[in-house]
């Protein structure tokens, strides 16, 4: 998993009960406390499950509860370091359409010659027609609520309302299908302005 | 950390990535780049940079996927193409403009007899083993390919075997071009056809076609020779009564005892069901040789066929045979066709004489007479020279005209008088018969629709036309006739079309639709000729006919003789049952007419009334009849 991941988690924790929040979830998940996470690095899924559910242990919030806070701190931090994909969607059909492909690339990227040999993509998006993605999720970690909450918060950002429905297709598959109300999309420059 | 010092490490991180990059070189993607930076901008450079290498092994994994796939099709489509090619036993050829190189697959070689060559080669070793004969009409095929005038190409052609003999191939091909329309290459394969070309399947003997190729291989070689044509009349009959096997069985036997009785080095054919034709060399270029040589095989053939053959449940038969011989030296300056055209006219002479028919000088009159006659009726039929005369039809007992018949006649200036006996079986035996019978057709109709506008305004009558099987059995032909009224704007009343027996047999169905069709257009259908050939009744019954024209065998001196009184009556009783109207040809005297008028009323049709005419005496003979026929109506209408 892509460190930006665990960064984001760690910051987000940082911001809302400073280094003794931060150092109880560590603890609590079992993570060096020292532990400084780079975004051009790879690290274990596992690890990120850990540090979620004792978040969620030492903060007392709900799952959906933390996954919205983490969406939006994610996707803030997002467009701060990488503007340009967002420039590059004009809707956020196109750009959850080009999320996957961001995801997979990027993941894949990072890992090292013999960890590729059995890189899996975990997501793989699918255009059924203009307004209805279908996306599929493969992965242990079962992250389809932090999904959930990064495909409305995507839609917020360019004003416009998703509807996500996620079945579970197979052991540790899920399927979303994100339908939106039209009409579709927004251009670039209307959405940049909180970013900038 | 200062600005110096982020600005620094920055550039250590630059040079750091650009140091991994270099890798990049020789083509290694499958690289991970990492820097040794606690600084966001550093690691989002690194991270974008390793993004940037997995999409280019993801570009180029997926490229070697797509190149592997069409290499996977490419090798598949080849390995079909090699299958088909190999099962069609065909030879393969590749033209490529560029260099004028030409590849030929081993087995365009194996087919000629050499071995495959291991340099390339130009047209020219292929177009120089090409028969001279055949040469240039390849040539045109390829260049009407290049130019775009076809599609593909098509020739068939003699090509040099390492034997030294020709074989027949068949060539296929199609030309690639660039963007510009220009031929880049052109590429096809070639088949041996020369077994479907010059081979008899249903004898195993060579074939007209293979006996000519022969007999232009002796005049190219200034060589001496004969040619025999030997006809077995009865084997059509024999056919209707034997069985296939025996009859295959017979022609085998037929065919065995020509090869075993001339000369070995001799080529024997089959030209048709039932003519066989041998070719012999004299062996040295007199003659004088040639022609004692011919004499001796051609009655030695004879002979031998005096011999019977044993059938299976029919016991022994002796199988007449007719024989028509000709020596080269008979005919000078001349092809291969005229030489087998007169070797047909000997043999045509000796069937009707009986025995063996050497072509000599009067034959070679009448053949040259015969060319000249075709050659009119072509050019007749184009212009004008063939054209109908008239024989008027009268009702026997008013006397009254109501209708003619057509008959063909022929202007030849030059030839002297040219009988339609004369000119009919060289335009029948020249295939010109469909062209001769739409056009006295036509000039028919016009007559018609002239006499129903002028001098016959309001009077009822026809003219007959005769249709040949040839006509009537061509497709499309109730359509042309069709067309042919509605262009003249005549009434299908006015035609008549006269067919003979001769029409059904073998095409029954075929000729009964379309005289039904005919028929359903209102035109009236007459039986020529009623009873000279198989007279069935059952074609009365199943075929659409209207009239009946009883032979003049059976009209002439019919007040003589009983017998054919006899006949005549039946004939009209049956036409009567069965609701045809009859017409007796060939009247020529008064006492026929009274005879026939005596038996029931009919038409009339002979030299009694009148011959054919032209016609300009058409005219005066139609008004003649009408002035008659309104002085013998006026009291009754007072």
């Amino acid at each position: 998993m892509i460190g930006i991941i665990q960064k984001v988690l760690i910051d987000l924790l940082h911001d809302t009960g400073g280094d003794e929040l931060v150092a109880n979830v560590l603890s609590e998940a079992g993570v060096p406390v020292d532990v400084t996470y780079r975004i051009d690095q790879n690290y274990s899924d596992d690890e990120f499950n850990r540090l979620l559910s004792a978040s969620a242990v030492i903060t007392g919030l709900s799952v959906g509860e933390l996954s919205a806070l983490y969406a939006k701190a994610f996707l803030d931090r997002a467009k701060v370091l990488f503007p340009r994909f967002f420039e590059m969607s004009s809707s956020s059909e196109e750009f959850l359409m080009r999320q996957a492909t961001i995801h997979a690339v990027m993941a894949s990227g990072l890992k090292t010659q013999d960890e590729r040999k059995a890189v899996t993509d975990k997501f793989s998006a699918e255009r059924i027609r203009p307004g209805f993605v279908r996306v599929t999720y493969r992965s242990a970690n079962k992250l389809k609520d932090l999904y959930i909450a990064l495909a409305h918060e995507v839609a917020a950002i360019y004003d416009e309302k998703i509807q996500v429905q996620c079945d579970e297709t197979g052991e540790n598959e899920y399927c979303f299908e994100l339908k939106w109300q039209a009409p579709f999309g927004l251009k670039p420059s209307d959405h940049l302005a909180d970013a900038s | 950390m200062s600005y110096a010092g982020q600005d620094n490490e920055l550039q250590s991180v630059i040079a750091s990535i650009a140091d991994q990059l270099c890798d990049t070189v020789d083509n290694r993607f499958d690289m991970h780049v990492t820097v040794d930076s606690d600084d966001v901008q550093g690691q989002k450079l690194s991270l974008l940079v390793n993004f940037l290498l997995e999409n280019v092994r993801r570009n180029m994994s997926q490229l070697e996927h797509l190149n592997n796939q069409l290499e996977d099709k490419v090798n598949e489509r080849t390995e079909l193409l090699d299958l088909v090619i190999s099962g069609s036993d065909d030879g393969v050829w590749i033209w490529f403009f560029n260099d004028n190189r030409v590849e030929f697959s081993a087995k365009w070689h194996s087919m000629l007899g050499e071995a495959p060559a291991n340099t390339p080669q130009d047209l020219n070793h292929w177009l120089q083993r090409v028969h001279p004969r055949d040469r240039a009409d390849l040539q045109a095929a390829i260049k009407a390919l290049l130019q775009g005038r076809e599609n593909n190409l098509t020739a068939e052609y003699r090509i040099l075997h390492a034997s030294g003999g020709y074989r027949w191939m068949l060539c296929r091909g199609a030309c690639q071009r660039n963007a510009q329309g220009e031929p880049t290459l052109l590429a096809g394969t070639q088949t041996d056809i020369t077994n479907m070309r010059l081979v008899d399947s249903r004898s195993g003997l060579p074939n007209e076609h293979y006996l000519r190729e022969r007999i232009e291989d002796a005049m190219d070689k200034d060589r001496g020779f004969y040619l025999l044509l030997i006809a077995f009349n009865q084997l059509d009959s024999l056919s209707d009564s034997l069985d296939h096997t025996s009859i295959s069985r017979l022609q085998d036997d037929v065919a065995r005892r020509i090869v075993t009785t001339v000369d070995v080095s001799s080529v024997v054919a089959k030209i048709s069901g039932n003519t066989y034709a041998v070719l012999g060399h004299s062996d040295a270029s007199s003659g004088d040789l040639s022609l004692n040589k011919m004499r001796e095989e051609s009655s030695a053939i004879l002979q031998s066929f005096e011999v019977p053959f044993r059938i299976k449940s029919h016991g022994d038969h002796v199988m007449n045979i007719a024989i028509g011989a000709l020596e080269s030296s008979e005919m000078n300056n001349v092809g291969a066709e005229e030489i087998i055209n007169g070797a047909w006219s000997a043999l045509r002479h000796s069937k009707k004489h009986g025995g063996i028919c050497f072509y000599d000088q009067q034959h070679r009159d009448v053949s040259a007479r015969r060319v000249l006659i075709e050659q009119k009726i072509r050019t007749g039929i184009r212009d004008g020279g063939v054209r109908p005369w008239f024989q008027p039809i009268f009702s026997g007992r008013t006397e009254h005209l109501i209708g003619f018949e057509a008959l063909a006649r022929m202007d030849c200036p030059g030839v002297g008088e040219v009988s339609p006996a004369e000119f009919i079986p060289v335009a029948e035996q020249s295939g010109l018969m469909n062209a001769l019978g739409e056009c006295i057709l036509e000039q028919s109709i016009q007559m018609a629709k002239q006499l129903c506008e002028g001098i016959l305004v309001g009077e009822a009558f026809y003219i007959g036309v005769n249709v040949s099987a040839v006509q009537l059995l061509n497709n499309g032909f109730v359509e042309r006739v069709i067309e042919l009224l509605r262009r003249h704007q005549l009434d299908a009343k006015y035609l008549r079309l006269e067919v003979t027996e001769s029409v059904f047999v073998g095409n029954l169905d075929k000729a009964r639709s379309v005289l039904c069709g005919l028929r359903k257009a209102g035109i009236k259908i007459a039986l020529d000729d009623f009873g000279t050939g198989y007279s069935s009744l059952s074609y009365l019954r199943h075929l659409p006919i209207d009239v009946l024209k009883i032979d003049r065998s059976f009209i002439t001196d019919l007040e003589q003789q009983d017998s054919k009184a006899a006949i005549v009556k039946t004939i009209v009783s049956l036409a009567a049952l069965l609701e045809l109207d009859v017409v007796a040809e060939g009247v020529e005297s008064k006492d026929e007419l009274t005879a026939l008028n005596a038996i029931s009323a009919m038409s009339i049709q002979g030299f009694y009334f009148s011959r054919a005419l032209p016609e300009k005496t058409l005219m005066p003979l139609i008004e003649q009849n009408l002035k008659r026929r309104r002085v013998v109506t006026l009291p009754a209408r007072y």
